[in-house]
């Protein structure tokens, strides 16, 4: 058994919040989510500030868009300036099907946009789909 | 001394005496004789003979005195004119009447006067034959008797000259005329000839000859019935039998005879003449071939006229027509000669017409008949046509007759009927065009290019925002006012037009002199020399489309904040029914089997309801897609769309054994993705509406003028006519749900596709029960 995968959920939708707990919870692997609630926040987390000062480094990110204060491009923006941030993987995850959010976001350094699914067993499968994603292929390097 | 009183017959003495034409002629040695005679006879020094002219006493011839005139006043002779008697003064200065005479009171001195009067036939004493002497005499009878003699003498004498003087200019005269007449005679472009009573040629000119082809001297002499022959014998005896000026055979033909046998027709004037002899006749012979001909030419015009022509007589007798006139009214010639003209004229007028043409006669000028009135004549088979009638007087040899010229305007009528038509019409579109261009506000302007004068109408300068009087009529003036954005765009357009490169038809922006900006669209006709194929002339018309502009804006915002809001509404609409969906669903997952029966069916509809309204919604946006994502139109290969849906829907086809046939498709003016959707929206029907029978579909496309026509028919369960309209708006089912899934988005996306590329969609029943769509695009190339 490996150490859990550190995951951070940048997600303002508690809806969704539970619903990626919920099924990440159902899956095989060990998930160690924290969540966040705007991108403030995410980007406060990951440089360690305020109340996330003894935070650990996520290994995956999954990002919505739409967020309060500091929206998901702005989030990937950011991290895209910062060497160390830049390497970890993001996965944006969002109800926007639109061509430009998903070329900006991929522009930005995202590794994988996915639109959240409309139902369950959809939703259930995209995440799924992550964890295989993520220890099949990317953690590799 | 007395003055001797005129005669009272003054005037005519003078003129008898003129008539001698005595005075001042030299002397002559006749005259000379007698006054020496008379001198020698009553043994005087001085002897004269003098006549009295109207103021003076002249000396035909004097003896012993030099002067040869002296002063009327008082003198001796005077005395004797006005006495018109014998005078003899025995001794002058015992006679108070001559007492202080110059010639007596002075030199010469004279004494005694004895003078005898010359009296002319007529009685005027011309003047006397008088002696003198210087001392008083006393004259014996038979001295005095001398001196009368002698004045008698002279009278005579002088008679005698004046009638041999009058001879001589007689003959001279006729001498003169003679020659006169015959060198007139000789020079005739006419034929003359003289015949005696015994009708014998006595005299022919030159023409004569060349006209009967004799020789002179063949014909004086001979016979007039050599060269003339007339109708009826003893004609030409009878005419030159009688001595009277008149022509010849006027009416009759008269025919010359030459020399060679041969046979002109000819007119004779004859003038009688006085001869010396027993008078004579003076022929003038006309050789009438060339009139003849000239009449048959004239009438052969007549003949070939495109008008029919007729002549009446004054009883309105027809007595002449032509070809043209039987084709006109239909009858021969032979049932119009000698015809009453009435029978040419529609009954109603008959009455009238007679009155017509005896006022015509009275005052015969060269006029169209009924002016202003309209015409009709009547043809043989009763029918009427409309004529216009031309009238003159002819003077023939029976009298005026009156000729008619009608022309058939049938054809004319008709033409000015419809020219009539036209121009109405014209003038109809004319006020109809100005109304609706005054009603519209369309500006029209008129560039002459070549003096480079601009004209504008009223709505012009309404338009533009200028008066007439403050706008200079110069390109320059115009083009000014366009928005300096605009300007080059519009001015490149209008010289390419001029330029004959393309249509001037462009929409550009003005600025009015107060600042405000309108919005025009403007299109012209070039006018072009036909020569030089250069532009003359710019003709155009100038529509304020500032409101149509202002308006099209609006709704361009408001779809687009239309569109705006439905992507919002259906994205942010999504969000919360998402979570409906998932947690619901979450909630049957884990849950279901362990509630009752009731809470699973509830559950159930849950699910379905959020669902539904989930797919609702991602079709309202991709409905508003259409008009938000759209990408330019370019050219597209259908062919090649149509393979990309069918592989796509290639696990239904092969699914429920359909089969698709797809003939060859053409290029088209398209946004790729959007053309994908449509293809795939009608497939996607043609196979979810199917029948029992597996589906087969068709895909096709014709060409129809300037678009392609496509077709995708099915063999499905049709749609009924009356809802060929409806099935294209948005969310309308025909079947109940669970039957066949969707939310009836599919056509309503379909139409607004095809509406985005300026085509059309609709449906027609395929034969067999099926569907048929179909749509319209443009070409993609040319």
């Amino acid at each position: 058994m490996t150490a859990p995968i550190r995951i951070l959920l940048v997600e303002d939708n508690p809806g969704d919040v539970e619903l990626t707990r919920e099924t990440l919870a159902g899956g095989t692997l060990a998930v160690e989510l924290t969540v966040v609630l705007d991108g403030a926040e995410a980007l406060d987390y990951l440089y360690r500030r305020g109340r996330h000062a003894d935070a650990y480094p996520p290994d995956l990110i999954l990002l919505d868009l739409q967020l309060p204060r500091l929206d998901g491009r702005e989030v990937l923006d950011a991290m895209a300036r910062d060497d160390t941030l830049r390497r970890i993987p993001v996965v944006v995850l969002s109800s926007s099907d639109a061509q430009g959010d998903i070329l900006a976001c991929y522009a930005l350094g995202a590794s994988c946009y996915l639109q959240k699914p409309v139902d369950l067993a959809e939703f259930q499968a995209v995440v799924h789909a992550i964890e295989a994603f993520w220890f099949a292929v990317v953690r590799s390097p | 001394m007395t003055r001797a009183a005129a005669p009272v017959n003054e005037g005519a003495r003078l003129e008898a005496l003129r008539s001698y034409e005595i005075i001042d002629t030299p002397a002559e040695p006749q005259f000379d004789a007698i006054v020496r005679v008379a001198a020698t006879a009553l043994e005087v020094p001085i002897a004269l003979l003098s006549f009295v002219d109207v103021d003076r006493q002249w000396a035909k011839a004097r003896h012993g005195l030099a002067a040869t005139q002296t002063a009327r006043d008082g003198s001796f002779c005077g005395h004797v004119v006005a006495g018109g008697a014998e005078l003899v003064v025995p001794d002058a200065l015992l006679d108070a009447r001559f007492v202080d005479h110059p010639f007596v009171a002075g030199p010469p001195g004279i004494r005694f006067y004895a003078g005898a009067p010359l009296r002319a036939p007529g009685g005027h004493v011309l003047g006397t034959v008088c002696v003198l002497a210087h001392e008083p005499r006393a004259p014996s009878p038979a001295q005095l008797d001398v001196l009368r003699e002698l004045s008698v003498l002279v009278v005579e004498l002088l008679e005698q000259r004046r009638g041999a003087r009058r001879l001589h200019d007689d003959a001279r005269t006729r001498r003169q005329a003679d020659q006169r007449f015959r060198i007139v005679v000789e020079a005739a472009p006419t034929a003359m000839l003289t015949i005696d009573r015994a009708r014998v040629i006595t005299f022919v000119n030159r023409k004569t000859a060349e006209l009967f082809g004799y020789a002179r001297d063949e014909l004086l002499g001979q016979p007039i019935e050599l060269l003339v022959r007339a109708g009826h014998p003893g004609y030409v005896a009878g005419f030159f039998a009688d001595p009277t000026v008149r022509a010849m055979g006027a009416g009759r033909e008269l025919i010359g005879c030459r020399k060679d046998g041969a046979e002109v027709p000819i007119e004779i004037g004859l003038t009688p003449i006085e001869t010396e002899d027993d008078g004579a006749t003076l022929a003038s012979i006309i050789d009438i071939t060339e009139r003849k001909l000239a009449v048959e030419r004239f009438r052969a015009v007549i003949e070939a006229s495109p008008n029919a022509i007729l002549k009446i007589d004054r009883a309105r007798t027809i007595t002449f027509i032509n070809r043209k006139t039987e084709e006109l009214f239909g009858y021969a010639r032979d049932e119009l000669l000698g015809q009453p003209i009435d029978m040419l004229v529609p009954a109603r007028y008959r009455t009238d017409h007679p009155g017509h043409i005896a006022r015509f006669f009275a005052a015969p000028q060269a006029r169209a008949m009924g002016a202003g009135r309209d015409l009709h004549a009547r043809r043989k088979d009763g029918s009427e046509v409309p004529v216009e009638i031309g009238l003159t007087t002819v003077e023939t040899a029976t009298g005026f007759a009156t000729l008619a010229t009608i022309i058939d305007v049938t054809a004319r009528r008709r033409a000015e009927d419809r020219l009539a038509d036209t121009t109405h019409r014209l003038e109809l579109a004319t006020e109809r065009f100005q109304l609706a261009a005054t009603a519209a506000q369309i500006g029209v302007w008129d560039w002459d290019i070549s003096n480079d004068v601009l004209t504008w109408d009223s709505s012009m300068h309404a338009l533009y925002g200028t008066t007439p009087g403050a706008f200079s009529s110069a390109y320059e003036a115009w083009s000014s006012t366009i928005h300096p954005e605009d300007r080059a765009d519009t001015e490149a357009a209008l010289r390419a037009a001029v330029d004959g490169v393309g249509e001037y038809a462009s929409t550009f922006r003005i600025i009015r002199p107060g600042g405000e900006v309108r919005h025009v669209r403007a299109a012209s006709l070039v006018q072009r020399d036909p020569a030089s194929g250069l532009a003359t002339r710019v003709v155009g018309v100038n529509l304020d489309i500032t409101d149509h502009k202002v308006a099209e804006l609006e709704l361009r915002r408001s779809n687009a904040d239309l569109e705006q809001f439905a992507n919002v509404a259906s994205h942010d609409l999504q969000e919360p029914l998402r979570m409906v969906a998932s947690y619901t669903e979450l909630l049957a997952q884990r849950y279901r089997g362990k509630l009752d029966d009731k809470a699973d069916k509830y559950i159930f509809f849950a699910v379905e309801g959020a669902k539904r309204m989930q797919r609702l919604i991602a079709d309202l946006l991709a409905y508003s897609r259409v008009g938000s994502q759209g990408r330019p139109l370019a050219p597209v290969a259908t062919g090649a769309v149509v393979h990309n849906v069918l592989e796509v829907l290639s696990q239904r086809i092969a699914r429920d054994g359909a089969t698709v046939r797809v003939e060859p498709l053409p290029t088209v003016l398209a946004d790729e993705g959007q053309l994908h959707q449509l293809f795939q929206n009608l497939i996607g029907n043609a196979l979810k509406f199917r029948g029992e029978a597996a589906p087969e579909i068709s895909i096709t496309a014709r060409r129809h003028a300037e678009a392609w026509r496509f077709a995708v028919t099915d063999n499905g369960i049709g749609i009924e006519p009356k809802y060929a309209e409806r099935i294209f708006l948005m969310f309308q089912r025909l079947h109940e749900r669970g039957k066949y899934e969707g939310s009836g988005i599919g056509l309503a996306i379909a139409r607004r596709i095809v509406e985005r590329h300026g085509g059309r969609i609709w449906l027609e029943p395929a034969p067999g029960g099926g569907t048929t769509f179909c749509f319209t695009l443009v070409p993609g190339a040319p």
